[in-house]
């Protein structure tokens, strides 16, 4: 009979499906990181150029460092200049996110936060290990950053974090309303605390640099490293890819090997200035003005935000400058919006003008959007200008460009226009009664 | 083809309907009795009186406006049995009840939950059903009376199910604002615990846990239970609260220990219902013997098509329960050819059964409520307690492997008041042989156990790894019956956990729930490609099954059409076949070898002869023999090379003593066909005596193979293992070997009462597949290896 410690070895290796770690990690264990001892502590947040955040009263053990860095107002980051990241209180912050129109102070302190887990599921055996804040002092961007190294180190981290959320009059995330903010809920709901975060207002960057950036209608990939390429021009060297950050942690917190951990650091820092320096970009391009914009995309990102705030003359403009774009599928969308935006407004003829710009010379197989343009035309000379005979010119143009489910709906239009078109003949004085769709 | 009678309205003409349509088989069953026939058709008829109503006044303390939303539905008192209930859990007293169908189960946990609510709109319950379906039905019970008890003045009572099909953008709301939540333990398994801190308002005020249907969570899927409960607890804990368990169970021997091993806390037991009842008759028909020689009776199907008609004629409604998916699917065929109505016609017969989308099956409990739908056929799907109404008859097309279930089944058919009744059809399997031709061990004996193993080790451990992730162990935690600091020791060498500080702190990337599945041993399955017209799915086997039916060259049966596997890709889990058309069926040779690691109980020298402890077992399959049909030649056969699956688990095993086997006046091969006969039963008697699954159990048996027997004649002492076919063993072994002695009496029985010539299936075997000794030998063992007492008998 084996004895149980090697029958349950047996049975958690046969579960296994890969190592979790390399076979003798474990035998060179330095310095436990978990562990209470204070000396061993502050060795590791010297070694991070930090200190050991002080325990609550009553607890001799911390195990959370605090980590600050400044990033001087001269200092450049890809082709923006730090200082050039502050935001103006005038900014048009409200353009992008409807629910900061009625704060008034949101620029007075404009946290920035973003978090390093130990899993994406955002059950309760997932932590924040390392959380990350960024704000403007009078001379530099300073990051402060947060670093458990032992579970006893959480609720010293969350009342730290706490703190500066206190003072805060805006925290700004990149997908914090679906990741981030959500997951600290649940950490401070883990150790029954309410949740400071609850009443502060929060601007998730994520929506409007998709809508401002992304290259296709159907790209939802917009990752932060991207856009500080594109956006920033700033290109990151020896980055610590995004997958391997828990089992980095893991690692840290077995060995205490503060070099393991140094690389994390050093991503959330990057994550947190680029996200200040694309924030101020995205807030600096509202103020000036779509004529300003140097990617079409960014002009059609800006009209969308001018039509969700009713400001549909300058949604217009801006449209109407996107659909100047050589890119084909850009410039579809661009003019798609405007002349539905016109339709709106009732200005048929204007619309089917815009129409017109789409399916004129667009080349064969024509794209989803053209084929709607071919259809809005149809549906305009039938119902609008009452010309039989160019809606029925544009619906065959339709009818050439579709299969499957689509066909039906052309072959109806065709059939009734044919109808329509015998009546006509007929009875001239009848064929305006006839319009019916 | 016929058409159906109009339905009776009145009692009094559905009484007098069954009472014809019972009359024939009454008559058969007193002539064979006159007669003292040898093999009855019908085995036994057993009529159980009316029983009236008991009543109990409602609880003093009960909040006005439930008791006036309870009386305006037209309850103006409780059945005993309810008051009893809900007296213990209104005083915070964990209670479980035994409820037969139709006793109104669902006032003994809606009366003190809502009591609870009324008086602190804090309060929070959680209920538990093992199926969606059974939530849903619960759901619309609910939403009914939280309505009434608004109407009185109540306020806002939220009730919301929260399962696999809550949407998502729904899940946050119920988090706040549902007062009960309605759910199922996988999805308190992957869905609740892991993010306890978003249910913290659930938890902080739970104070009743409601499981229903209890007697379901027995086996593997208890095991799992009993660890999820442990960890609830744990969770409960952190949050503050101690909540109260209500449970209700259908007839089982132990309720109250299965309550208590389940949760860990002692219970207290309702066990006798004031629900009133009508007539009802419970008839054992089994099909005639069609080749005495072979022992093939007539095939159960067809008796069962035959029984069912008869009621079907007389305009009475009935339930017919199948026992797999495909032998429902063939009685609902049958049944719709001899009832299609006229083209267009609603359908009077469905069939029901898992695999069918809700949305069919909400209509067709309907169609049964409203009567519209006059046969239903189905697998144990409707075996719980889903509102199908009361119908007249319950024909069940084959034991349905414990006494628990088919009281269960037989309670669908069945009012408050008048007739109704229950046909059990025995198929040619020995556990229905046994039924059939004992039936007063059906009627008399008590219902079975039902057993779980929450630190079956295999299970403990995935557990113990969603709990670290759930909350950390602290250095002095403990959790089940093994040393959970040796258990996270173990896991902290693979990464999981990590000694920080006081506490077993998580690291590990993974979502540990997400690994364990609740329902089966494992979700693995082979798929079964037909390449006959092109590439065609037509079927599925699991994993442990698959080599045996879907080797290479075996013929495999889907619903009478023959296929045979062209080429078996085990690492892909794929099964090729082609549709073929041949005389025969394979049937597949698998060499077990059993390896006792340790053994538990039992002397090696006293009697009995029979241990209990943990094995080492190898199987494989290694060949396999094509077999004629009808005549079952064995026509020969063929030699196979596939992987051998292992596993460590627990086994009973009985040692047959050199001095027996040599006792017994036959030579080597007939003493061999004979232990291998012996082991064949007593393998069919041990589910009937555990309350399991057939499948649950493995047979192996050693010292018995040719070559072995003739180089050590004499000397050998075979054994027969019954081991739990489940990694890491699900507790079936102690309890087997505690009842030996019944294990031997029954099989006994069973053999000695079979009346075919020298072994038949529903005794030691087919002939063809033992010697023509087999029977004899067997008998002559059992009755060696009985009590002295008992071996004159």
């Amino acid at each position: 009979m084996k004895d149980l410690a090697s029958r349950l070895r047996a049975i958690v290796r046969d579960q296994r499906r890969e190592p979790t770690m390399e076979p003798g990690e474990t035998a060179g264990m330095a310095v436990s990181p978990g562990s209470t001892d204070l000396d061993a502590q502050a060795a590791i947040a010297a070694a991070l150029g930090g200190a050991v955040v002080a325990a609550p009263e009553g607890r001799h053990d911390s195990a959370c460092l605090v980590i600050d860095r400044d990033y001087d107002d001269a200092r450049y980051h890809g082709r923006r200049q730090v200082d050039a990241c502050r935001v103006s209180p005038q900014a048009p912050v409200a353009l992008f996110e409807p629910r900061l129109a009625a704060v008034s102070d949101w620029a007075r302190r404009m946290v920035f936060f973003d978090i390093e887990t130990t899993g994406l599921s955002g059950g309760a055996g997932t932590v924040a290990f390392l959380v990350g804040c960024g704000w403007f002092e009078a001379e530099a961007f300073r990051v402060r950053q947060w670093l458990m190294t032992g579970p006893a180190g959480e609720r010293v981290l969350l009342d730290a974090l706490a703190r500066t959320f206190d003072d805060a009059s805006l925290l700004v995330t990149f997908n914090g309303r679906t990741f981030d903010v959500p997951f600290m809920e649940m950490r401070w709901a883990f150790h029954r605390q309410g949740s400071p975060v609850e009443e502060l207002p929060h601007f998730d960057m994520l929506p409007a640099a998709r809508r401002l950036w992304s290259r296709r209608e159907d790209d939802t990939s917009c990752s932060l490293t991207a856009l500080e390429r594109s956006v920033l021009g700033f290109h990151r060297v020896g980055d610590v890819p995004g997958f391997e950050i828990p089992a980095r942690y893991f690692h840290f917190l077995r060995t205490g090997d503060p070099a393991v951990i140094e690389g994390v650091l050093e991503h959330n820092r990057l994550d947190l200035v680029s996200l200040a320096a694309v924030t101020a970009h995205a807030l600096r391009m509202a103020e000036d003005g779509p004529q300003w914009c140097r990617e079409p995309s960014e002009q059609l990102g800006l009209g969308h935000f001018y039509e969700r705030q009713g400001d549909f003359e300058r949604a217009l403009d801006a449209y109407a400058l996107a659909g100047a774009a050589d890119d084909r599928d850009l410039r579809g969308r661009a003019l798609e919006r405007q002349a539905l935006l016109l339709r709106r407004q009732q200005r048929f003829d204007e619309a089917a003008a815009t129409w017109l710009r789409l399916v004129e010379g667009a080349a064969r197989p024509f794209s989803g959007i053209e084929r709607r343009a071919a259809e809005a035309l149809a549906i305009h000379h039938e119902h609008r200008a009452g010309d039989l005979g160019e809606a029925r010119r544009y619906a065959e143009v339709v009818r050439g460009q579709v299969t499957g489910r689509h066909v039906a709906g052309v072959e109806h239009r065709l059939g009734r226009l044919a109808r329509k078109q015998e009546k006509q003949k007929g009875d001239p004085l009848v064929a305006p009664l006839l319009d019916s769709d | 083809m016929s058409s159906l009678p109009v339905l009776p309205v009145d009692a009094r003409s559905k009484d007098e309907s069954l009472t014809q349509a019972l009359s024939r088989m009454l008559s058969e069953h007193d002539r064979a009795l006159r007669a003292s026939e040898d093999d009855p058709h019908v085995t036994a008829v057993r009529r159980l009186d009316a029983i009236e109503a008991q009543y109990a006044p409602f609880p003093d303390s009960l909040d006005p406006r439930l008791l006036k939303a309870i009386t305006s539905r037209g309850i103006s008192q409780l059945y005993t049995h309810q008051a009893e209930a809900v007296g213990h859990a209104m005083a915070g007293r964990n209670v479980v009840t035994i409820t037969p169908t139709a006793s109104g189960k669902t006032l003994c946990y809606n009366v003190p939950v809502m009591d609870a609510i009324l008086k602190d709109s804090s309060t929070r319950a959680l209920y538990l059903f093992p199926t969606k379906a059974l939530a849903q039905d619960q759901l619309a019970e609910l939403h009914q009376l939280a309505e009434l008890i608004g109407v009185e003045g109540g306020g806002d009572i939220g009730v919301f199910t929260y399962d696999g099909d809550t949407p998502q953008d729904a899940r946050r709301a119920i988090r706040g604002r549902a007062h009960v939540v309605l759910s199922n333990p996988d999805m308190v398994h992957s869905g609740i615990l892991p993010h306890h801190p978003r249910w913290a308002k659930l938890f902080e005020n739970l104070k009743y846990v409601i499981i229903d249907e209890l007697h379901v969570y027995r086996g593997v899927f208890g095991s799992h239970l009993g660890n999820i409960l442990r960890r609830l607890d744990r969770v409960c804990r952190h949050y503050g609260s101690s909540p109260t368990f209500i449970c209700s169970s259908a007839t089982i021997a132990n309720p109250r220990d299965l309550a208590e091993r389940l949760t860990g806390a002692p219970f207290e037991l309702v066990e006798k219902s004031g629900a009133p009842r009508g007539e009802k008759y419970f008839i054992f028909v089994n099909p005639p013997v069609v080749n005495e020689q072979l022992g093939i009776r007539r095939s159960y199907l067809a008796e069962t098509r035959r029984v069912a008609i008869e009621f079907l004629k007389r305009g009475l409604q009935i339930i017919v329960f199948a026992q797999s998916r495909l032998s429902t699917e063939i009685l609902t065929t049958y049944m719709k050819d001899a009832f299609a109505g006229p083209p267009g016609a609603a359908d009077v017969v469905r069939g029901y059964r898992g695999g069918y989308l809700p949305l069919r099956r909400r209509e067709i409990e309907r169609g049964l409520r409203s009567g519209e739908v006059r046969c239903v056929v189905s697998t144990s799907a409707l075996e719980l307690g889903i509102d199908i109404g009361a119908l007249d008859v319950a024909v069940m097309a084959g034991y349905p492997g414990s006494i628990a279930a088919t009281w269960q089944r037989a309670g669908r058919a069945g009012r408050r008041s008048g007739r109704s009744a229950a046909v059990l059809v025995a198929s040619s399997a020995p556990i229905d042989q046994f039924v059939a031709r004992n039936p007063d061990y059906f009627f008399d004996a008590s219902p079975e156990h039902a057993l779980v193993n929450p630190d079956n080790l295999h299970i403990l451990l995935d557990h113990v790894k969603c709990a670290a992730f759930e909350l950390p162990f602290t250095f002095t935690s403990t959790f089940g019956a093994f040393n959970v600091q040796e258990m996270l020791s173990i896991l902290s060498e693979e990464g999981f956990v990590q000694k920080a500080g006081e506490q077993w702190q998580w690291t590990h990337e993974s979502y540990p729930a997400d690994a364990v599945s609740l329902r089966s041993v494992s979700s693995d399955n082979f798929i079964i490609v037909d390449l006959t017209n092109g590439e065609r799915v037509i079927g599925e086997t699991d994993l442990t099954s698959g080599p045996s039916v879907l080797h290479e060259k075996a013929i495999y049966i889907v619903e009478g059409q023959l296929y045979q596997v062209e080429r078996l890709d085990f690492d892909g889990r794929k099964a090729f076949v082609r549709a073929v058309e041949c005389d025969y069926y394979t049937d597949a040779i698998d060499y077990t070898k059993v390896t006792i690691l340790d053994v538990i109980s039992g002397d090696v020298v006293s009697l009995p002869p029979a241990h209990h402890g943990e094995v080492h077992v190898v199987s494989r399959v290694v060949g396999f023999k094509k077999i004629k049909f009808y005549t079952n030649e064995n026509i020969g056969s063929g030699e196979l090379d596939l992987p051998e699956q292992q596993m460590h688990t627990s086994s009973y095993w009985l040692t047959v003593p050199r001095e027996t086997m040599d006792a017994l006046p036959h030579g080597i091969a007939d003493r061999r066909d004979g232990v291998l006969g012996l082991a064949f039963a007593m393998r069919n008697v041990a589910p009937l005596l555990l309350m399991c699954d057939s499948h649950d159990l493995g047979l192996s048996v050693d010292g018995v193979t040719a070559d072995e027997a003739a180089r050590t004649v004499g000397t050998v002492e075979p054994t027969i293992f019954i081991y739990d076919n489940y990694p890491g063993g699900i507790g079936f072994s102690e309890p087997l070997h505690s009842m030996h002695d019944d294990l031997v009496a029954k099989t006994r029985e069973l053999i000695d009462g079979c009346p075919c010539r020298s072994g038949c299936p529903s005794c030691v075997g087919p002939e063809g597949n033992t010697g023509p000794l087999a029977k004899t030998v067997a008998s002559h063992l059992l009755k060696l290896l009985s009590p002295p007492e008992m071996q004159s008998a």
